[in-house]
């Protein structure tokens, strides 16, 4: 009988403290649910990019470039139909189009016949589709129709045609399937598309060859291949690998993020199972004493709490699975049309048995600490309550509980960062905050017992004296309640940066349209129309060139010898030329004028060279500096320039920005097209105007700014739905685990408050007492964990995002107030009872 | 000879120069002071003593529940003072019962469950099936009066009933030595009476050493021995 004797007695027990039990299970079923869900999500979303690739690309390569792609590129692509590849084309450009819903910005995919290589097209009416390759038609998704107010039949103006919607098509490759931040996909033929006269010199289209390999060769090997034949051709060859890695590069820094915030909610849960435990084993200490004047030995009763520590960890963690499967399907619902692809949630054995073992080891290793306690209870603290307290703790199983916590930390952290260094600075960050948040509890403690005024009203002397006298519980709340601030404060001021990276700034003084490529001879004519709408522009000149040399070394050269990014050397730069920098430029180095020009740039100047300021970026990756030579290649003639400035520019705000600025007038002459950026107007005189600026030029380019801030903030808004539902989680957890806190000083409460009753203290005086201690608790701990949050917050930022954190003050001025409020009401929830209490019944019970 | 212990080993208690200190302050607290003391065999004993006189912290060493600062406490044959911790709880386990001035049963288990646990603990229990151990403890309860509450947690009892139950606790594995602390303490005058009445039956049946220590002189009065104790030192009183 004796064996099981353990195992008896944690069953029985579990019957004691159903409320300590479900603090302990709801706090780690809360972080194994973080944990455990957002891991599931990023291999959903991995392997979802993955797998569609391919139909993310519309085939095995894409050769793409920003010019028409050149007789030797349709060369290459001849061959390659040659050897029985297939091929598809495109071509892609932004343009508005006028609809009975008013002007709306689109993306005009023109289309060869061999386009789609990837997925069947099905339209809506069959056939119409084919109507795109034999007639002026178009098709679009259903959503889109019904967004632009058409109709199957209806026309559209389309630069100098009318097109007829042909119907609605799904079905098509991702990579032009999808809504692309510039608008909803249309779709029409490559003849339609010059037809319209829509496609200019100068133009922002996009030019891409999708290619399908013989299942017999290598994509990668053919891409290779094919970098190397069109080496100086300006085009990018990608292979759906390749674009599936650099999707899932964009995405994981956003998947580490959320697995750092499931390492925390996890610990955040691991704090609250401690406090939870500590309560639990003060509570048993009567029962323990007599089990062991009974006879039971040291350690069966440590086994036996130790069992019910492992099953209510195991339990807990299964619980935290199921949250986490929960969580895992429920995100890609929040983030529906934020993904490039579709994470198809699936249940994953192995993720969910290791969350199910690092919940159950993290929940043993955090009850463990307390639950040592349980061997030190001597049987005869049966006899005198007063012998547990000075009973000896022993130092060497608590240092291996520690080391071992210490060490899973650790191991944890470098799990979920991906890389030892980064990993042991977040575990040392963190056990950080812990320290911090534990010697700010010591220091409340005794700044209070030392500045406590003698002469202080009885509500506050008592309520502040809590904070110090033995048996208090300062230390377990502050932590609890700081950490689960922190982790709040980390998620809004992460959320408050993101939200600043990928909003606009409605004050920035954006423009409501910008033009694109009016052409020269336009010029006059687009700003007397513009003067006449009441929105007078000056056109800002655009003159595409290639960088031809650096410091007389040709760049491909440069590009061979790795010195220079391939995309530099290949990428045509839209120049331009001003007077003045703009209020989205700092000057870095250099002179904007020429008056105050180095020795070397004004012998440069006098060589014939011309002036041209930099955009840092730029110059770091060219590594020139004010004073070295670079020469452009601007539509065959080369340009000898020399870097006069270096400028950094604020690429956030939605103004034309420039790598390269020459001199006003300086490229007079050359090919030029022009942008206009027409000032704030109101909605429909911004209507008007597009309609005007369609008939009268049809081929510029028109970009209704309020319709890309609306896609923007749409995607931004749900990036910042997930931190939202994430810092709801946390806030959960939080209350669980403060929740847990605060139940350790019940005890003390419950006699105290009978006591001051007795010598008679009203009911108002005790609650009053109860709530200064709350509050101040709440108070300290909640301001110390949300300034240390925000700290953490910006740090994240930077370091995964490379995005300035802002701290956003208002709000978490506003989550302060409501972490104190919540702080009372937890405090009240638990203490309410036992004021209610009659004095006697409780003196009684405490003996 | 008591039925629970092992043949041959008697429970005759010895305390020879027992002192104990509490260190407060840095300083050294005596409680007890060169106790020496014989508790024979199946003898009912009592120790009187005001408040803060050093009874309870003697009880606790003569139970084995604390160590002495100096001297030996022997029960039987054995030396408590030489034992482990664990030694002595395996030596309580199997020798010793206890009843408690505030009854200390185990709230989260039932009034049946509370009497098993010291069988479950012993080795005697550890011959038994949990059939047996059930049925002896259920047996133990009627015994006490209180066979139709054996389902009942502590809280569901009144206290005279809470500590007729920490009775059939203390006799179910027929302990050779039963320490009991103010029995009576918790307890008004008549149901007080009623519980020393079955505590005096069940130990004239168990022939158990029993120590107890009370401030009730009208049930020291019924012991065969009384000892008084003020200071930390031991005076006898009277023997019957």
């Amino acid at each position: 009988m004796i064996r099981f004797f353990a195992t008896r007695l944690a069953a029985r027990e579990s019957r004691a403290g159903f409320r300590r039990i479900g603090v302990f299970m709801g706090a780690i079923a809360l972080g194994v649910g973080a944990l455990t869900g957002l891991h599931g999500f990023q291999q959903d979303a991995a392997e979802g990019v993955r797998a569609e690739a391919r139909e993310l690309l519309g085939g095995d390569l894409r050769i793409q470039s920003g010019a028409a792609l050149s007789d030797s590129v349709q060369a290459v692509l001849g061959d390659l139909r040659d050897r029985g590849f297939q091929v598809a084309e495109a071509v892609s450009l932004a343009s508005a189009l006028p609809a009975p819903s008013g002007s709306r910005l689109l993306q005009l995919n023109a289309v060869d016949d061999a386009y789609p290589l990837t997925g069947i097209p099905e339209s809506v009416p069959a056939g119409a589709w084919q109507r795109v390759r034999d007639e002026a038609a178009v098709v679009a998704d259903a959503r889109v129709l019904e967004q632009l107010g058409v109709a199957v039949g209806d026309s559209l103006r389309l630069g100098q045609l009318r097109v007829v919607v042909a119907g609605s098509v799904s079905g098509l490759p991702v990579d032009l399937g999808v809504q692309s931040i510039v608008g909803p996909p249309l779709f029409l033929s490559l003849s339609t598309l010059e037809g319209s006269g829509l496609l200019g010199f100068g133009s922002l289209a996009q030019f891409r060859a999708f290619v399908q390999v013989p299942g017999a060769v290598d994509p990668e090997a053919e891409a290779r291949s094919l970098r190397e034949i069109l080496r100086g051709e300006g085009v990018n060859v990608q292979t759906a690998r390749a674009e599936a890695e650099s999707l899932a590069e964009g995405f994981r820094s956003l998947a580490r993020f959320l697995g750092l915030v499931g390492l925390m909610a996890l610990l955040l849960g691991g704090i609250g199972v401690a406090s939870a435990v500590h309560v639990y084993v003060r509570e048993r200490i009567p029962a323990i004493a007599v089990l062991r004047c009974l006879g039971a030995r040291q350690s069966t009763v440590f086994r036996a709490y130790l069992l019910q520590a492992l099953a209510l960890g195991a339990l807990g963690s299964l619980l935290g699975v199921l949250l986490g499967v929960g969580l895992q399907f429920g995100l890609p619902r929040v983030l529906a049309g934020f993904l490039p692809f579709d994470p198809s949630p699936r249940i994953r054995p192995l993720t969910l048995a290791a969350g199910l073992a690092v919940g159950s080891w993290v929940a043993l290793l955090f009850a463990l600490l307390p639950l040592l306690r349980v061997r030190e209870i001597p049987p005869l603290a049966a006899l005198r309550v007063e012998v547990e307290g000075g009973a000896p703790r022993r130092i060497l199983p608590r240092l291996l509980a520690g080391a071992a916590l210490v060490g899973t930390l650790f191991l944890l952290s470098v799990a979920q960062v991906g890389g030892v260094v980064p990993g042991i600075l977040f575990a040392l960050a963190l056990s950080g905050v812990l320290g911090l948040l534990a010697g700010l509890s010591r220091g409340i403690a005794g700044v209070t017992r030392r500045l406590l005024p003698a002469g202080a009203p009885f509500v506050l002397r008592q309520g502040l004296s809590g904070l110090f006298r033995p048996g208090n519980q300062t230390g377990a709340v502050l932590t609890a309640m700081g950490f689960g601030a922190f982790l709040i404060g980390s998620l809004l001021v992460a959320e408050a940066g993101l939200r600043a990276g990928l909003t606009l700034d409605p004050d920035g003084g954006e423009p409501s349209l910008v033009l694109f490529d009016v052409q020269t001879d336009q010029r006059e004519g687009v700003e007397e129309l513009l003067a006449g709408a009441g929105a007078p522009t000056e056109l800002i000149p655009v003159v595409p060139a290639r960088l031809s040399a650096v410091q007389g070394i040709p760049v491909g050269t440069l590009v061979a010898e790795g010195v220079v990014p391939g995309w530099m050397g290949r990428r045509v730069y839209r120049n331009t030329w001003r007077a003045d920098l703009s209020d989205t430029e700092r000057l870095v180095a250099g002179s904007w004028d020429a008056s105050g020009d180095g020795d070397a740039v004004r012998a440069a100047v006098e060589a014939g060279a011309l002036r041209v300021s930099l955009e840092l970026d730029v110059a770091e990756s060219l590594g020139v500096e004010v004073g070295d030579a670079l020469a452009w290649d601007v539509q065959g003639r080369i340009i000898p320039a020399v870097v006069s400035s270096i400028r950094e520019v604020n690429w956030a705000s939605l103004r034309p920005n420039f790598y390269a600025v020459f001199d006003a007038g300086a490229l007079d002459g050359a090919p030029t097209t022009w942008i206009g950026l027409v000032p704030r107007l109101a909605p429909d005189a911004v209507g008007r105007l597009q309609d005007t600026l369609r008939v009268q030029v049809p081929n510029v380019s028109v970009l209704d700014v309020s319709a890309v801030r609306e896609t923007v903030e749409r995607v931004s808004g749900q990036v910042l739905r997930v931190l939202r539902a994430l810092a709801g989680f946390a806030t959960a957890g939080g209350f669980l685990v403060l929740f847990a806190a605060l139940l350790t000083g019940r005890f003390r409460r419950r006699r105290e408050s009978a006591l001051l009753k007795t010598l008679g203290a009203r009911a108002p005086t005790v609650r009053g007492v109860l709530l200064v201690e709350y509050a101040v608790l709440g108070g300290v701990g909640a301001a110390a964990g949300l300034l240390l949050g925000a700290g953490g917050g910006i740090v994240l930022l930077a370091r995964l995002f490379e995005s300035t954190g802002l701290v956003p003050w208002g709000t978490l001025a506003a989550t302060w107030m409501g972490l104190v409020v919540l702080t009372v009401a937890a405090g009240w929830s638990v203490s309410g009872p036992v004021l209610r209490e009659p004095p006697l019944v409780v003196l009684r019970d405490e003996g | 000879m008591n039925p629970g212990t092992e043949p041959g080993s008697e429970m005759r208690i010895e305390l020879e120069g027992v002192e104990k200190e509490y260190r407060s302050g840095g300083q050294a607290l005596p409680v007890l002071q060169g106790v020496d003391l014989v508790v024979e065999e199946e003898s009912v004993t009592s120790i009187l003593g005001p408040s803060g006189s050093g009874k309870t912290t003697l009880l606790g060493i003569m139970a084995g529940l604390d160590r002495p600062t100096r001297g030996t406490v022997r029960i039987g044959d054995t030396d408590l003072t030489a034992l482990t911790e664990d030694g002595r709880a395996g030596f309580r386990a199997a020798h010793v019962g206890f009843v408690f001035q505030t009854f200390h049963l185990l709230p989260s288990l039932t009034a049946l469950e509370n009497v098993q646990v010291p069988l479950e603990l012993s080795p005697a229990g550890g011959q038994l099936t949990a059939r047996e151990i059930r049925e002896r403890a259920r047996a133990l309860l009627a015994r006490v009066g209180l066979e139709e509450r054996t389902h009942h947690y502590p809280s569901q009892l009144s206290g005279g009933e809470q500590q007729r139950v920490a009775l059939a606790r203390a006799f179910v594995t027929r302990p050779g030595v039963l320490f009991a602390d103010e029995p009576t303490g918790n307890l008004d005058r008549e149901t007080g009476a009623r519980i020393v009445a079955l505590l005096e039956e069940l130990n004239r049946d168990a022939r158990t050493t029993l120590v107890l220590v009370t401030h009730d002189l009208s049930l020291a009065e019924r012991t065969d021995r009384v000892l008084h104790i003020e200071g930390g030192r031991i005076r006898e009183e009277a023997r019957r």
